[in-house]
């Protein structure tokens, strides 16, 4: 019980250091000196003091939006097995599939807030969310089969490691390649998504962001950063149980959260190496990169 | 025995008198006031009826060992009809097991909030007497349906339904001078009519062939008592499988799907729902496609179980396809009442999906425990998604019923902003919106995520059975439904922005609702929230209800804070999984948190400003973002020009979306060919054929005389 607790708040106050980081990385690469690892706290702190201007128009729907998509953000984090259990338990509940519904909850609440303002800018961004969302959750769900094939369970928190003499487990690698393109689109990173620009033309995510200010909009930022790092951090998890030996006592068990420490930071740079080297597809054209991800998706379950 | 055929008298009896009193009685009393009471008496009496079957239901669901059965005219004993014509299939006897109970109780519990909502929502209408009388035909019909024990007396109680639900679709067209909605009206009640009959016409096949075949294991049975096929096909293992039991099967897939508003018959869904009074439409969305449901698990499960894999991969194609095209063509839909009957098709694809499984497991029973345990599975999901379907389904019609009293209207374009004029309505609207999308705190999702477990576990155990077509089949279905849970968001972002937000629409009426429709509207949206975070309190009913079918310990076990699914090892086949309130309450403790501290925020100091749009003054009828926008995405895949496409008849052959838009309807377009196709053969026999000139006919006499000579002649050498 203590363990999980620390580890929510451990993963609430901790997240806005992935973009911290993966901010650095980028700026590197571009050869600029980038911000400090703990400039997304400076700019939650500007905005919890800021005012919250509410348009005319809007209904309760407005200001629940971002609490909602906030509040699933941070359940996210319960998908997620605490650090230091291994044996899990097998009715907490943690469910993969909870990671599509979660993120479905979020997406639709936003989806009303802004189209409750009316603006055409949110509707337009949320709009494009719903299209890849309707591109990536057969894949998703796909990827996932093979995942629990694998694990005889779809408790994340069940997930087994690698038993010894086992081959190299090729599904699960395509899955999670699948996978990989799934969060990529989900989380709006590059090349489905540019975060970093406001231009109506390009953006998705930025667009419901436009509508808020203040408080409302530190929900949805910091939100944002714990989709991010929960992202990372299951693909680190199901990378570190491909790679990793079974943990039976303390060492082996630190060695575990190591290697997976280990891949999560390298995805980090990962990401901002593709996103400095990519550009953003064309709207249309996002359909190529799903069709990858579902034929991988496919092949994974048929080879599992 | 003695208290359940009183129950079931009086059940057939207060929704007679409640049929003659709105129907029958109103035209010798045609003053204003009588039909006021009239409606009043009738209206009880339906509540009346829904009560009983509730109390039926429930009373044989948990406090019966034995299922009920009541003779009403019984076989007579071959002694005493020696000498006599004994006409085979006339004994009319009621049989309930448990299965029956749990839809008595869903048909019964449902009828009676919607008894209550109409109460209000009849009061002002000029032809209240007249619903309200139907509305017990309908309600008896559909406790006929479920409680007959034969297979004569279903095909008669399914043409009582068609009847009684065709009856209510002249609701619309009567009540108006408008051609085109007079001519809508004349189609919805053509279609159904046809629609039916050739439903009735293979399930009749199948009956006749089903009790032929059961004649060749005892000569004696009665070809026509489901306790013949219980039986002989129960026992499976002496009767041995052949062709023809693929042709009965057939049949009867054919005859209910087509009930069940299943691709390719779902046209008729969309067509004939929105034609009917809202009140009872609710009651045909919700319930009686629930009927088909009921009828699959009753014989393809339990009197005629699967005899080939193919029979329960077949269902799940269909299921998967009429749960991805349903909800397509839910999104481009014109009104509300069209859109909700689109998405109950969709709904009714996601049932099918969990029996399609079922079906599939049960003929792999044989190949161990696991199988028996995964049917249960794939039942309870089936089962849990068709009162979850008839919660939300019919919280969201009602919605509808409200807001078309007070704007006059249900298509989209007039309506708009309801969240702000009548919240009372449109807070229970949404919630029913959230649940249909399977959206955590709410039903939807525990049913969503069986049906989701039973593709998972089942797909592992197809895997252990090693046999490829089936795992390609697992990924199809998981492919197909995927993608209709993702449309399903996006159809009702649409359908919540069109109705709830946006600039508000033109009210019409004064008429702000009454203590009956706000007070059932709340208790449905509660009971969504309940059977969403307390799956324990549904899950025992739906276990007893689906005992009979099969022997093996449930695999599905909740507790106040979780629902588990769990196969162990010994069974063959070891996988576990489960969702709990944890998250749930972490998620709602949260809102409800951050909601309180942003509320005392926003009442300390609020700044209201304008809508952001770029600079540009917002005007909020010219640039408000609908909800064919917002989904412009996906349904300009399938988008044409509508010049391009040739106005077909009589089937609406496409949707315009916009004033340049249009998406046809494909199927429609077909069946359009098949039926003036049909005309033209029709008209060729008039006019050719049967041209009126006797020496015409007397060439047929000849002809048949020599055919029939020839014949003859050939047989006997």
């Amino acid at each position: 019980m203590a363990k999980y607790v620390a580890w929510m708040a451990a993963f609430f106050f901790l997240s806005p250091l992935t973009p911290g980081i993966l901010h650095r990385v980028k700026a590197r690469l571009l050869a600029r000196r980038g911000p400090s690892l703990f400039q997304p706290y400076r700019d939650a702190w500007k905005l919890l003091h800021k005012g919250m201007v509410i348009p005319e128009s809007a209904t309760f729907l407005y200001t629940f939006g971002p609490i909602v998509a906030f509040a699933s953000y941070w359940v996210l984090g319960y998908l997620h097995p605490p650090f230091s259990t291994s044996a899990a338990s097998m009715t907490s509940g943690a469910d993969v599939v909870l990671i599509a519904y979660l993120l479905g909850l979020a997406r639709f609440m936003m989806a009303l807030a802004v189209l409750d303002v009316g603006a055409p800018f949110g509707a337009m961004g949320s709009s494009r969310q719903f299209f890849f969302q309707a591109l990536a959750e057969p894949t998703f769900f796909i990827a996932l089969s093979t995942l629990i094939a694998r694990n005889h369970t779809s408790n994340v928190h069940s997930f087994s490691t690698r038993q010894e003499g086992m081959h190299l487990e090729v599904g699960l690698l395509l899955a999670l390649f699948a996978l990989v393109i799934v969060f990529l689109a989900e989380g709006g990173r590059l090349p489905f998504d540019s975060p970093e620009t406001h231009l109506e033309l390009t953006m998705a995510e930025g667009g419901p962001a436009l509508s808020y200010s203040g408080p409302l909009l530190l929900l949805l930022e910091w939100g944002n950063a714990m989709r991010l790092t929960f992202f990372l951090l299951f693909l680190a998890h199901v990378s570190a149980i491909i790679l990793s030996p079974v943990p039976v006592d303390r060492w082996t068990r630190l060695w575990f959260w190591g290697v997976e420490g280990f891949i999560f930071l390298t995805l980090v740079v990962l990401l901002g190496v593709l996103e400095v080297h990519i550009g953003k597809l064309r709207l249309k054209r996002v359909v190529a990169p799903f069709a990858l991800a579902l034929i991988l998706a496919i092949t994974s379950v048929l080879l599992m | 025995m003695k208290d359940a055929s009183w129950v079931i008298t009086l059940l057939f009896g207060v929704l007679t008198v409640g049929f003659v009193v709105g129907t029958i009685v109103p035209r010798r009393f045609p003053t204003r006031r009588a039909l006021n009471v009239l409606t009043r008496v009738s209206l009880v009496s339906v509540g009346l009826g829904g009560l009983l079957g509730t109390w039926l239901g429930a009373e044989v669901l948990f406090f019966r060992s034995t299922p009920l059965r009541l003779s009403i005219w019984p076989t007579p004993s071959p002694a005493a009809s020696q000498g006599q014509v004994v006409i085979p299939f006339l004994p009319l006897d009621f049989y309930a097991d448990r299965l029956t109970g749990l839809f008595l109780l869903i048909v019964g519990f449902f009828t009676l909030i919607l008894a209550v909502y109409s109460w209000g929502w009849l009061a002002r209408d000029p032809r209240r007497h007249w619903v309200a009388g139907a509305f017990n035909f309908f309600v008896l019909a559909l406790f006929l349906t479920l409680l007959v024990n034969g297979a004569f007396w279903l095909l008669l109680a399914l043409e009582l339904v068609t009847l009684a639900s065709s009856y209510l679709m002249l609701y619309r067209s009567e009540g108006t001078r408008n051609e085109r909605v007079q001519e809508a009206g004349r189609v919805a009640v053509r279609t159904y009519l046809v629609i039916s009959h050739i439903s009735i016409a293979f399930l009749l096949t199948a009956f006749l062939l089903l009790g032929l075949r059961a004649q060749t294991v005892a000569a004696q049975a009665p070809v026509f008592s489901f306790d013949t096929y219980r039986h002989f096909f129960r026992t499976g293992a002496q009767v041995p499988h052949t062709g023809m039991d693929s042709v009965i099967f057939l049949l009867l897939l054919l005859g209910l799907s087509i009930r069940a508003g299943m691709i390719p018959f779902h046209f008729w869904v969309p067509i004939a729902h929105p034609e009917l009074p809202t009140n009872t439409h609710a009651m045909m969305s919700a319930i009686m496609l629930k009927i088909p449901v009921y009828l699959m698990i009753r014989l393809l499960l339990e009197l005629f179980p699967p005899q080939a894999w193919w029979w329960g991969g077949i269902l799940l194609l269909l299921a998967g396809g009429t749960a991805l095209l349903t909800v397509f063509y839910a999104l481009v839909s014109p009104d509300l009442k069209r859109a909700l009957a689109y998405h109950s098709a969709e709904n009714i694809g996601i049932i099918m999906a969990g029996l399609g499984f079922a079906l599939l497991f049960q003929y792999q029973t044989k190949e161990g425990v696991m199988f028996g345990q995964l049917t249960q599975l794939a039942l309870i999901a089936a089962l849990y998604h068709t009162v979850n379907h008839a919660t939300f389904k019919t919280l969201l019609f009602m919605g509808t019923g409200s807001f078309e009293r007070r704007t006059g209207t249900v298509v989209f374009k007039e309506l708009g902003g309801l969240l702000r004029l009548y919240p009372w309505t449109a807070v229970p609207f949404l919630v029913g919106a959230l649940s249909i999308v399977g959206l955590p705190p709410f039903n939807g999702f525990v049913s969503e995520w069986l049906t989701l477990q039973t593709i998972f576990a089942g797909g592992q155990a197809l895997r252990q059975v090693a046999s490829p077509a089936l795992l390609v089949l697992t990924v199809v279905t998981l492919l197909a439904l995927g993608a209709a849970f993702a449309l399903t968001a996006v159809a009702f972002v649409k359908i919540v922005s069109e109705t709830l937000l946006g600039p508000p629409a033109a009210v019409r009426s004064r008429y702000r609702g009454s203590w009956a429709m706000h007070g059932t509207m709340v208790l449905l949206a509660l009971l969504c929230v309940v059977l969403g975070m307390a799956p324990f309190l549904l899950l025992p009913a739906l276990q007893r209800a689906i005992q009979g079918l099969t022997e093996t310990p449930s695999p599905v076990h909740a507790t106040s804070m979780t629902l588990m699914v769990r196969l162990s090892e010994q069974d063959g086949l070891a996988y576990h999984a489960s969702i709990s309130l944890i998250p749930t309450l972490l998620l709602v403790g949260t809102v409800m948190l951050v909601g309180g501290i942003v509320w005392r925020a926003l009442a300390r100091a609020r700044v209201s400003d304008t809508v952001w749009a770029g600079g540009e003054p917002f005007v909020p009828r010219k640039m408000h973002y609908s909800g064919t926008a917002f989904s412009f995405l996906i349904w300009e895949v399938m988008a044409r020009d509508p010049e391009h496409i040739k106005p077909d008849h009589p089937l609406p052959a496409y949707y315009r979306v916009t004033e340049t838009r249009a998406v046809p309807e494909l199927v429609n377009r077909w069946y359009n060919r098949l039926i003036l196709l049909t005309l033209q053969t029709s008209e060729w026999v008039g006019n050719f054929v049967q041209g009126g000139d006797i020496r015409r006919y007397l060439i047929y006499i000849f002809a048949t005389f020599l055919v029939v000579l020839l014949a003859t002649l050939l047989l006997r050498q």
